[in-house]
């Protein structure tokens, strides 16, 4: 009797910490979340029309006589470039997707990776191997009229971001001593002239599909 | 009150939800199939690059997919092989399977924690894993953590180091670590070659080669270190033949294209381009070429040597949708390298490319010979 009444309390206990733990949390993110949804029904109902326009702008830019993916390899991008996935989970509640900046490199990326624990002790903004011609709806994202000097003041912002924690409250997004992945690319691109932020919906957190909808930025590609 | 009331009636019904979904979960894994024995020629493993969600194939060498399996890992981008063992490995998660030649496979987690991220280098020797796991940047130089553990999980040694390494070699007791090496104020990254004893677990010897961007690959041929480099524009073009004693660079070759990586075998040295592999001497006179890949669109993501055997996995630019709906992924080549004109294709062709984004793969051959000699 004693052991039922230990399991049901404990099991109460557990409800009561979810309830407390999730009610402000939820009210917190939940419009954020449809907000971004509906972002992201939005890119995905008018892809190719996206795309079209993309491809377009891709043909003036500073980087039309550059190759989109470093040729046969898996990278995908140039330097600068930004590199967004909107059907995955970066292990946020504020939002879906991730979003990283090509490196100088761009055999690697910058990327602020919400599940990785670095076993220095350090998590947050960190190398990787530019991968991302793997990942399937992947999309590369660039600032309209971007120079080369802003490309690699972008990758320089970025690059010197590198060793700062996760930062978990995605409200703060104008915060410099931690960073979520999309965050980081904002406010690389912010610094380098541009707000790839601009023209989508104003919610207070910068989510990787408001890169995408930015009036700022065109998608170069899409992994397919 | 309501208010209160109705947010309490929906995390009830949330958590709920949340322990039908974890028990109808438990009886899905449990249900999954799983591939006993390997039948046909290839094991095949594939992942998608941000979710722990892949899977194992086994094909022939028609490339009939002769089995199956659910595999929960994320992100599984190289692979390194011993006589024994064979193991793949997580970039971005800290996540690694391990075969062992009498068929068995385990799942590895470095320092026992699979939340912490992926490596950046891995490499097998007697009953041991080396693996440098991917660090950040302290006290202004990104560093790593290199970390040896046996293939029962027990952590034997860990030391953090200043480099980005890329590639590791063993050699009667000695590991070579290639990579380069960043100081956040330079600004620039330089390349670094770091040598330590495994016997008594201490660094012997470091060099910088700021004259290169990073050592990719590195091999063992005639007593010589060779190290695929990246010259500064970031163009893996450059073969330098580095002492092994001194780590100082000897000699080095430029070559017109990007190199994809760089074998030793049989006293030769083995040049895979992507189009094309060559076998040279010590000092780069090619000996013999191979043409390979002659399809446009396609590029090598994926090589291993095993035996006498290279390889590759040739890799669509663009998924191809054929007939019947089949997803043409690409294709595996098998090459002699004893005989460079014995060569076998193998076509990767799958119904569901669902998380086929990195693939590796091994030669179920590696289990077959093993037992053979058993």
């Amino acid at each position: 009797m004693k052991k039922v009444l230990c399991i049901i309390l404990t099991v109460a206990m557990l409800i009561s910490m979810s309830i407390i733990a999730t009610a402000g949390e939820n009210d917190d993110y939940t419009e954020v979340k449809k907000q971004d949804a509906k972002a992201i029904e939005f890119i995905n109902k008018n892809i190719d029309k996206l795309l079209e326009q993309g491809r377009k702008a891709a043909e003036k830019d500073a980087k039309s006589n550059m190759v989109a993916t470093l040729a046969g390899s898996s990278a995908l991008g140039t330097y600068g470039d930004i590199l967004v996935s909107l059907i995955i989970s970066s292990g946020s509640v504020g939002f879906a997707g991730h979003a990283a900046i090509v490196d100088t490199n761009s055999a690697m990326t910058i990327e602020s990776y919400a599940k990785s624990f670095s076993p220095i002790d350090k998590d947050g903004v960190q190398y990787y191997t530019n991968n991302w011609n793997n990942s399937s709806g992947a999309l590369l994202v660039r600032p309209y009229g971007a120079s080369l000097s802003q490309y690699n003041k972008a990758v320089a912002y970025s690059q010197k971001q590198v060793g700062k924690p996760y930062n978990w409250n995605f409200f703060n997004k104008t915060t410099t001593s931690s960073f979520y992945c999309s965050q980081l690319v904002w406010l690389a691109w912010l610094d380098a002239g541009i707000d790839v932020e601009k023209g989508s919906f104003p919610n207070g957190v910068i989510a990787p599909a408001d890169i995408v909808n930015s009036s700022n930025t065109y998608i170069v590609t899409q992994v397919k | 009150m309501k208010s209160v009331n109705n947010k309490y009636k929906s995390n009830i019904s949330l958590l709920a939800i949340c322990i039908f979904l974890i028990l109808i979960s438990f009886f899905s894994v449990s249900c999954t199939k799983q591939i006993k024995k390997f039948k046909g020629d290839y094991a095949i493993i594939y992942t998608n690059i941000f979710k722990p969600e892949g899977g194992i194939m086994d094909i022939d060498t028609n490339g009939r997919i002769l089995g199956k399996e659910a595999l929960e890992m994320q992100d599984i981008l190289f692979a390194a092989n011993s006589d024994d063992y064979i193991i793949m490995s997580g970039h971005r998660k800290n996540n690694n399977i391990l075969y062992q030649s009498n068929g068995t496979k385990k799942e590895v987690h470095f320092l026992n924690n699979p939340k912490y991220t992926g490596v950046t280098a891995v490499e097998l020797y007697n009953e041991k894993i080396v693996a440098i796991m991917n660090g950040n940047v302290s006290e202004g130089i990104y560093k790593t953590l290199l970390v040896i553990q046996d293939v029962n999980d027990k952590v034997l040694y860990e030391e953090i180091i200043k480099m980005y390494p890329h590639d590791l070699i063993i050699e009667n007791q000695t590991l070579y670590i290639s990579g380069n090496s960043k100081r956040i104020d330079a600004g620039d990254w330089d390349s670094k070659i770091m040598k330590f004893d495994l016997v008594k677990n201490e660094f012997i010897e470091e060099q910088t080669h700021d004259s290169l961007y990073n050592f990719k690959k590195l091999q063992l041929l005639n007593n010589d270190l060779y190290a695929l480099a990246e010259d500064k524009n970031y163009n893996p073009r450059i073969i330098s033949i580095i002492d092994k004693d001194t780590l100082d660079i000897k000699a080095q070759k430029t070559f017109e294209e990007n190199i994809v990586d760089i074998l030793s075998y049989d006293g030769y040295m083995f040049i895979l381009f992507n189009d094309k592999l060559l076998k040279c001497d010590k000092d780069f006179n090619i000996i013999e070429t191979k043409s390979i890949n002659s399809d446009t669109g396609h590029y090598i993501s994926y090589s291993l040597l095993v035996d006498k055997e290279l390889y590759l996995f040739i890799r669509a630019e663009k998924k191809e949708v054929l007939a019947k709906g089949k997803i043409m992924i690409g294709k595996i080549a098998r090459i002699s390298l004893d005989n460079l004109s014995d060569v076998k294709y193998t076509d990767f062709k799958v119904d569901n490319s669902d998380n086929i984004e990195n693939i590796v793969f091994f030669p179920t051959s590696f289990f077959i010979e093993k037992q053979r000699q058993n």
